[in-house]
């Protein structure tokens, strides 16, 4: 997907584990995984607000822009 | 997660029994055909009146030649000899058999979607898929169920002007039997019910897929 989410990046730089963070943003250690590889289609605000709050940082450090073909429905 | 619903328990069952119903009606029915003593049955056989001169009641006017054609009736009679036994088998299994197996492509399909259902798999690529080959398959029927009634009528024609000759009726002119179109027209339709059905089972697929987009685009966001 060209946006990527740099979570795994950010969690290095501030040493925070995954269930760690998990249980602070109140997200469940399955989506927040999701969020991790790259697998969601989208994201909530509230989620996005969470998430900068507790690793300190602004949406633009987590979100990233690839260039690259958009994604193809999965066809039926 | 499992979708618990008594109604869609009961529709599945249903379906299995049509099934399972269809399934022993299919190995009985070539037994029946070659059952001796049965009569042989075909309805909406094409038929017309030879010419007929008629006068009229007042007496001034002149004769006149009336046909009544495009009637239909059911030929029925005891079967005499082996030729007669054959088109019997003919005329019972071939379009029993076409109607079994359609029968029992719609009831699996639907029994499997139920199925599904029932596991939790609502909108869902086999679903998706599953309803589409249901709009798929009453689309051929509709057209098929016609080229095979064709079919059987034309080779009963041919049998009654190759082994009875009749006065007071006239049989439909020879041809092949894609040519008995025109004429039986008004005997032999598409059937236009099922085939509507066909075309709105496909549209209905088309909305279970977007669903499925739907349920995906849910599922993933975070």
């Amino acid at each position: 997907m060209p946006i990527r989410l740099n979570l795994d990046r950010m969690m290095l730089e501030r040493r925070v584990s995954l269930t760690e963070l998990a249980e602070r943003v109140d997200i469940t250690l399955a989506n927040l995984s999701i969020l991790k590889t790259n697998k969601a289609r989208a994201v909530r605000f509230s989620t996005l607000d969470a998430l900068c709050r507790e690793l300190k940082c602004q949406p633009g450090d987590l979100l990233e822009f690839v260039e690259g073909p958009p994604e193809k429905d999965p066809e039926a | 997660m499992k979708y618990s619903s008594r109604l869609i328990s009961n529709v599945r069952a249903l379906f299995g029994f049509v099934r399972g119903l269809t399934v022993v009606t299919l190995v009985l029915l070539p037994i029946i055909a070659f059952l001796p003593g049965s009569y042989l049955n075909f309805p909406n056989l094409p038929l017309k009146t030879p010419t007929l001169v008629v006068k009229n009641t007042i007496p001034s006017e002149p004769e006149r030649r009336i046909q009544i054609e495009d009637l239909s009736g059911r030929l029925k009679f005891t079967p005499a000899t082996p030729e007669d036994r054959q088109l019997r088998r003919v005329i019972a299994l071939v379009p029993g058999m076409a109607g079994l197996l359609f029968t029992f492509g719609v009831a699996h399909v639907l029994w499997r979607v139920c199925r599904n259902v029932e596991h939790g798999e609502i909108f869902s690529l086999r679903n998706v898929k599953l309803l589409r080959n249901l709009g798929v398959l009453l689309i051929i029927y509709s057209v098929t169920s016609v080229v095979i009634e064709l079919w059987v009528g034309s080779h009963v024609l041919q049998y009654m002007r190759d082994h009875f000759s009749f006065n007071s009726l006239e049989l439909p002119s020879a041809g092949p039997w894609w040519v008995n179109l025109k004429a039986s027209t008004p005997l032999i339709s598409i059937n236009m019910n099922q085939l509507v059905i066909g075309l709105l089972v496909l549209c209905l697929a088309e909305v279970f897929r977007q669903g499925l987009k739907l349920q995906q685009e849910a599922a993933l966001t975070v």
